[in-house]
């Protein structure tokens, strides 16, 4: 329905600046995920969008359209909020209600349905006053008082109960909505919103919950109570901050689910802040990684998995993260190359590599990056030096901790005085805290960087 | 050795301690012994139980008239003071105003402002304006005297609501003052009471203010009634009120502070948002 363009985008607070020259594309129907350490900007940029900040120089264009200087509720964006923000004194069908309302009615409905609600009330009150003093002057005492504590008791029950409230609001405006126009297209789209509150209701399973209050719920139901009233009225855009991380870890991932679901459904464009490198990888079409305020790589999640764009990049997406060695690259005597680390420990790097990459950085700070699956934990190094750079190199290490889950095993080991790798390992692992590892590197997979400006070689 | 020490300790704080509380509470079991009192003040003499001095006190015009022209004074002071400083309250708490800081630095001296220096410019304003002598003229100077404290106190009760609830409110297009009438003001309902309470119960023990502008006894509310009341008669048998009726009346007078308290305590917990600030 929209896409959006953020161009050249500074935001200031104070001396501290939050977003630095910030330049972004979103397309139609995208779902993008920005995703990045706290503090890092990704909360700024949202509200920029929403415009409850103003950026303090570039531009926002939503569908084409400038928007840097429309106000939130022209912009027709919807929000969510990591605490939900709920308002807590209304029910949930009043909460959706909300949303909508003041964007289907007109000023005028809005007088004459006030207008209208005052002279009903006008009425009750004074129809209650006539019984009240037929009561006081045809009864004996006692009962005059015990009549009229029922007759105000009653009054007081029928009003604070909201369907009867409702009930009589409806037959009393459907008597008055026949002399009024305004009234009567003021109850056509009140029937409307009824009907979209129905709807909304019934996709996400919140049917029963309508007339509960916020403190009522539990924190998914909040959480799809939430979603509910964001996507109420079909906004061209949908920005979410954050909403999963209240949750607990498994209704976390059915929530993930349903987001997904949602958005593939409605087709609506979406912007989605997180920390959680979990969610931006299932959820986005699209990944922008965010780092003190600028943009670190943007691209597919598996571009961004699999071409992290430099040493950040690559720490912060993936679970356990990259293993990253500090070293140097250097020539070998018989003329093939290799990585030294840690006080002259070796790895032999295949010949395939030397070619394009090495000659700029040689003798430079480098840094090696391999994911822990793309290192193969054995126990028995195959002789090394049986097909130099044919087989793949190996690092020798020592097993310091394992994390089993079940279906992987992540295998922590001490591979020199100071650096550390973690390999995982299918299923359960075989190796013992202080057992000798040999984890075989598959070079395709593996990435170098830059020590000083970080960026991938 | 040690225990007689900490005996001894114990004993000098006591007895300090007593001592303050005899001297605070003497004036409260004379005041509702001589108003259940048949025989006048006794302090000492006999005492005989009766509700005699209570049934006069109602049928005093002049009496229930200044209870009913504290009522009314308060009444107005509270309804002002709420709205004006829930407004500004919101004003500075949320819409951030230009010069904000020096506007709540100036309520900060407001606050420590004594009245007795700006006595004769008020009494001179208020004679000008024709406020002497009226109902408005006391709630009016009341409120402004109030405003201060309870702008500070409703900006504590707002800065707690969550600041997501009126970026929801400006997402769903509320303006901002639909925003503290639908969404604010019902999320501190109980702080509202309190509040109105609060500057009621000032405004209902409030004495100076009504003394510098009011001369006719019709209008005079109970606190100034009973500093009439002991101006001109005195607390003998000889005068025109007995001092078993002045009791009477005071303790119907300081009826209100002591149910106020009470109801605040209760209407403060109903918030969705606790404001401690106020519970204390």
């Amino acid at each position: 329905m929209a896409d959006i363009r953020l161009l050249n985008i500074n935001k200031f607070f104070s001396d501290v600046q939050a977003l630095k020259d910030l330049t972004l594309q979103v397309s139609d129907e995208q779902f993008l995920v920005v995703v990045g350490p706290s503090g890092s900007g990704k909360t700024t940029l949202l509200r920029i969008l929403a415009g409850l900040e103003t950026p303090s120089s570039g531009d926002v264009f939503i569908d084409d359209e400038r928007v840097t200087d429309v106000p939130t509720a022209n912009r027709d964006v919807a929000m969510v909020f990591q605490s939900y923000s709920l308002y807590p004194h209304l029910n949930i069908h009043d909460n959706l209600a909300l949303a909508l309302e003041n964007r289907t009615f007109t000023e005028n409905e809005r007088d004459v349905h006030y207008a209208t609600k005052g002279l009903q009330y006008c009425l009750l009150a004074s129809f209650l006053i006539l019984l009240s003093a037929f009561i006081s002057f045809s009864l004996s005492s006692w009962l005059r008082l015990l009549g009229l504590i029922l007759l105000w008791l009653f009054f007081f029950a029928t009003i604070s109960s909201s369907r009867i409230r409702r009930g009589i609001e409806k037959r009393f405006f459907s008597l008055v909505g026949k002399h009024s126009g305004t009234l009567r297209s003021y109850m056509r789209k009140e029937q409307e919103i009824e009907e979209k509150i129905r709807s909304t209701a019934q996709l996400l399973r919140l049917e029963a919950l309508l007339e509960r209050k916020p403190d009522q719920l539990s924190g998914g139901q909040r959480q799809r109570v939430a979603l509910g009233r964001a996507i109420i009225r079909k906004p061209k855009v949908f920005l979410l901050d954050e909403p999963l991380s209240n949750l607990d870890a498994k209704l976390r991932s059915s929530m993930r689910t349903e987001i997904a679901r949602l958005q593939r459904k409605l087709k609506i464009t979406t912007v989605y802040v997180t920390h959680d490198q979990t969610e931006a990888m299932t959820l986005g079409h699209r990944i922008v990684i965010l780092n003190n305020g600028r943009i670190e790589q943007n691209g597919s999640p598996r571009e961004v998995y699999d071409e992290p764009s430099n040493v950040f990049v690559a720490s912060f997406i993936g679970n356990p993260p990259m293993n990253l060695i500090e070293g140097m690259l250097e020539i070998n005597e018989d003329q093939s190359a290799v990585f030294v680390y840690d006080d002259n420990r070796k790895i032999r790097l295949p010949k395939s590599m030397n070619a394009v990459r090495i000659p700029d950085h040689l003798r430079k700070g480098v840094v090696f990056g391999i994911r822990p699956e793309h290192l193969k934990a054995v126990k028995v190094a195959k002789s090394e030096n049986s097909a130099r750079g044919m087989m793949p190199s190996v690092i020798k290490g020592v097993v310091d901790h394992v994390e089993s889950l079940g279906n992987i095993a992540y295998i922590h080991s001490n591979i020199g005085e100071h650096t550390k790798i973690v390999v995982s390992a299918e299923g359960y692992s075989q190796f013992d805290i202080g057992d000798q590892l040999f984890a075989e590197i598959s070079f395709d997979k593996a990435h170098f960087f830059d020590l000083k400006t970080g960026l991938r070689i | 050795m040690a225990n007689t020490r900490k005996l001894c300790k114990t004993a000098i704080k006591y007895s300090f301690l007593l001592t303050f509380i005899i001297v605070f509470s003497i004036p409260l079991p004379w005041l509702v012994i001589t108003a259940f009192n048949s025989l006048g003040q006794t302090f000492y003499g006999s005492f005989a139980f009766t509700l005699d001095n209570f049934s006069a006190v109602f049928q005093e015009y002049r009496l229930m008239n200044s209870l009913l022209n504290s009522l009314i004074i308060s009444t107005m002071a509270a309804a002002l003071t709420t709205c004006i400083s829930l407004m500004s309250a919101y004003s500075i708490a949320r819409l951030n105003p230009p010069k904000k800081n020096s506007y709540l630095r100036l309520l900060a001296f407001c606050l420590f402002l004594p009245f007795s220096t700006v006595m004769i410019p008020i009494y001179a304003i208020a004679s000008f304006l024709r406020l002497t002598n009226t109902y408005s003229g006391p709630a009016i100077i009341i409120c402004a005297f109030e405003l201060p404290f309870f702008i500070w106190l409703s900006k504590a009760v707002i800065e707690r609501l969550p600041n997501e609830l009126e970026d929801m409110c400006q997402l769903d297009g509320i303006s901002s003052l639909q925003t503290l009438v639908r969404i604010v003001v019902p999320n501190i309902r109980g702080a509202i009471t309190a509040i109105f309470l609060l500057s009621f119960a000032s405004a209902w023990n409030e004495l100076t203010i009504p003394f510098l502008l009011t001369t006719s006894p019709d209008k005079y509310p109970a606190s100034l009634f009973i500093l009439y009341f002991i101006r001109e008669n005195g607390l003998s048998r000889q005068a025109t009120y007995s001092p078993g009726l002045f009791a009477a009346f005071s303790l119907i007078y300081v009826l209100p502070s002591i149910l106020i308290y009470i109801v605040t305590k209760v209407f403060l917990r109903k918030d969705p948002y606790k404001s401690s600030v106020i519970l204390g």
